[in-house]
């Protein structure tokens, strides 16, 4: 077919084209100005003018911009169905009455982030306010039956509140004030409406009926997987890949943030604008004493926590964080050279070792299920006869998890340990008062 | 009027997003790193509520009769861990922002004719 169209084609070109006479055709002696070429290119050159000009007017270089857009689009785009169905409204769903803590506790998480957004200018109380509201999340995890959030919660809440600091000491302390009142009016309706859409979402679906797929994790989690605590079975055994591709992304955020600040090195200032030290100039005696003291109370508690991930809340997430928070712990009374020193860190290099070695142990369990011709990641379990130890529950999942230990410490002390090695004590702020004076300078 | 566990978290999944939402939308890199982390929560929270609200329930078997789902726990658990290493990406990435162009607004310059310039170069020195 398409070769007798262009058999024709050419035939019909050449039956035109004899002694040029197609090419003597003057279009514009018949068509005048609108001659298809005209036409063609006009239209082209409006369609790239209209798109420059409209590209010129959307993207103005102004993330703000671009987000406000972003957020607009999303609450637009998500409300369009609630508003549009009508019929989506409170479910049927038997409510559960609320106790007088879980009020108090929301009164105070709502009241830490109207704190936050009337005054976010002044950071370091953001800081602190941001952390009310992740230990209210984590009390709602405590009480709403999900306990191993609750300690991760906890423990992530610790590790992250000192690498947001961290990063604090090396950024202004205050925001400068320099949104116009349109702005800000602009991004509260944004937030309001985003907010109230979470919020409708949110209780649309809660009030409504459940029906779960997690009757086949609930039945099968001790038959198959052979651990009574569901969740953490979910995460080492039936869905052990999702888990395997997680830490793997847990272990490439790491090193991106070491190949981010490769070569970096800022100044910190000795003081924040109010003249209060970043540092201890001496780690005071009780934090030291405290820190060695707690470190292997700290260890050992972590490696309880792993062993009995598979059963009772724990497991390789939460004992990793654990570790990671005890070890962080020696950061803050030691000072990175001397915590660093003592894990023979090397400026935070070694801890890219322990991801590989985490996520190469993950991978070899994973690997090493094809051995017995099951799929990847298939996990057993045994109760064998140990002497002196009578009955020893293992499963080749705990091996797996002990992959996901390893990677957990391993991205978050080297997060925090390049971070720390990025900055340099420097000099007192330009503005700050005299107690800043060079008196204090590093040792 | 009870107040009901769902009305408390469904409101305070609104009003942490909102907030979050709000920083998101600030200038500077630090309130949009703080706004991530908000929106975050908020995030891990709904995800947590799709197996609904449970008292006494923890998913361990052989505990109790009732048991909570533990699917969107198990999800949330990776999540917030996640969301960990994405904080501390970003704020490095503010960090190293505000190292190569002397500046932590997001877009990696001062606003032009910015009033609040002089009342914000107290801090940390670039090198």
């Amino acid at each position: 077919m398409s070769a007798v169209a262009l058999g024709v084609g050419v035939s019909l070109y050449l039956w035109l084209a004899r002694g040029r006479w197609l090419h003597r055709i003057r279009s514009e002696a018949w068509f005048g100005p609108v001659t298809g070429h005209a036409v063609f290119e006009g239209a082209s050159n409006g369609l790239f003018s209209l798109a420059g000009r409209l590209t010129g007017r959307l993207e103005n270089g102004s993330l703000q911009r671009y987000l406000a857009w972003l957020v607009g689009s999303a609450v637009v785009v998500a409300a369009a169905p609630l508003l549009g169905g009508g019929g989506i409204g409170t479910g049927p769903r038997e409510l559960l009455p609320a106790n007088p803590l879980a009020v108090a506790v929301w009164l105070l998480m709502g009241a830490s982030c109207w704190m936050i957004a009337a005054t976010h200018h002044r950071r370091f109380q953001t800081v602190v306010l941001l952390g009310v509201v992740g230990l209210s999340v984590s009390l709602s995890f405590v009480s709403l039956s999900a306990p191993d959030l609750a300690l991760t919660q906890l423990s992530v809440e610790l590790v992250s509140t000192v690498l947001i600091l961290m990063g604090l000491a090396l950024l202004p302390a205050q925001s400068p004030r320099e949104s116009s009142g349109a702005r800000r009016t602009r991004d509260a309706l944004l937030a309001l409406a985003g907010g109230a859409g979470m919020a409708w979402l949110a209780w649309v679906l809660m009030t409504r009926g459940h029906e779960s797929i997690a009757w086949y994790f609930l039945e099968n989690a001790l038959p198959l997987g052979g651990g009574s605590n569901v969740v953490n079975v979910i995460l080492v055994d039936f869905r052990g890949y999702d888990t395997y591709g997680e830490i793997t992304v847990l272990g490439i955020a790491a090193i991106g943030v070491l190949a981010l600040m490769e070569g970096m090195t800022a100044r910190r200032p000795l003081a924040d604008a109010a003249g209060r030290r970043w540092t201890f100039v001496d780690p005071p005696l009780m934090l030291r004493v405290a820190a060695s003291v707690v470190l292997p109370v700290a260890l050992v508690f972590s490696v309880y926590i792993f062993m009995r991930g598979h059963n009772l809340p724990g497991g390789g997430f939460i004992a990793g964080l654990i570790t990671s928070v005890a070890l962080v712990l020696q950061f803050m009374a030691l000072g990175q050279a001397r915590a660093e020193a003592l894990l023979h860190a090397q400026g935070g290099r070694r801890f890219v070792r322990w991801i590989g070695a985490g996520l190469g142990i993950a991978g070899l369990t994973g690997v090493g299920s094809f051995v017995f011709g099951k799929p990847f990641l298939t996990s057993a379990f045994g109760h064998p006869q140990v002497p002196l130890l009578g009955e020893l529950p293992l499963a080749t999942a705990a091996l797996f998890d002990l992959g996901v230990y390893l990677t957990v410490v391993g991205s978050t002390l080297l997060t925090i340990s390049v971070l720390g090695n990025a900055s340099r004590e420097g000099l007192a702020s330009r503005d700050a008062g005299p107690q800043n004076s060079p008196a204090g300078a590093p040792q | 009027m009870m107040v009901s566990m769902e009305f408390l978290l469904a409101s305070g999944i609104g009003v942490v997003s909102a907030t979050g939402i709000y920083l998101l939308l600030r200038g500077r890199t630090f309130p949009v790193v703080i706004g991530l982390s908000l929106i975050g929560y908020a995030v891990n929270v709904f995800i947590f509520v799709m197996g609904r609200l449970w008292f006494n329930a923890n998913p361990i078997l052989g505990t109790g009769e009732r048991v909570a789902d533990p699917l969107p726990q198990a999800l949330v658990l990776t999540a917030i861990v996640i969301g960990f290493a994405t904080t501390g990406f970003v704020i490095e990435l503010a960090l190293r922002s505000r190292h190569e162009s002397g500046s932590d607004h997001v877009d990696g310059h001062e606003p032009r004719g910015s009033q609040a310039r002089a009342a914000h170069d107290e801090s940390a020195e670039v090198l």
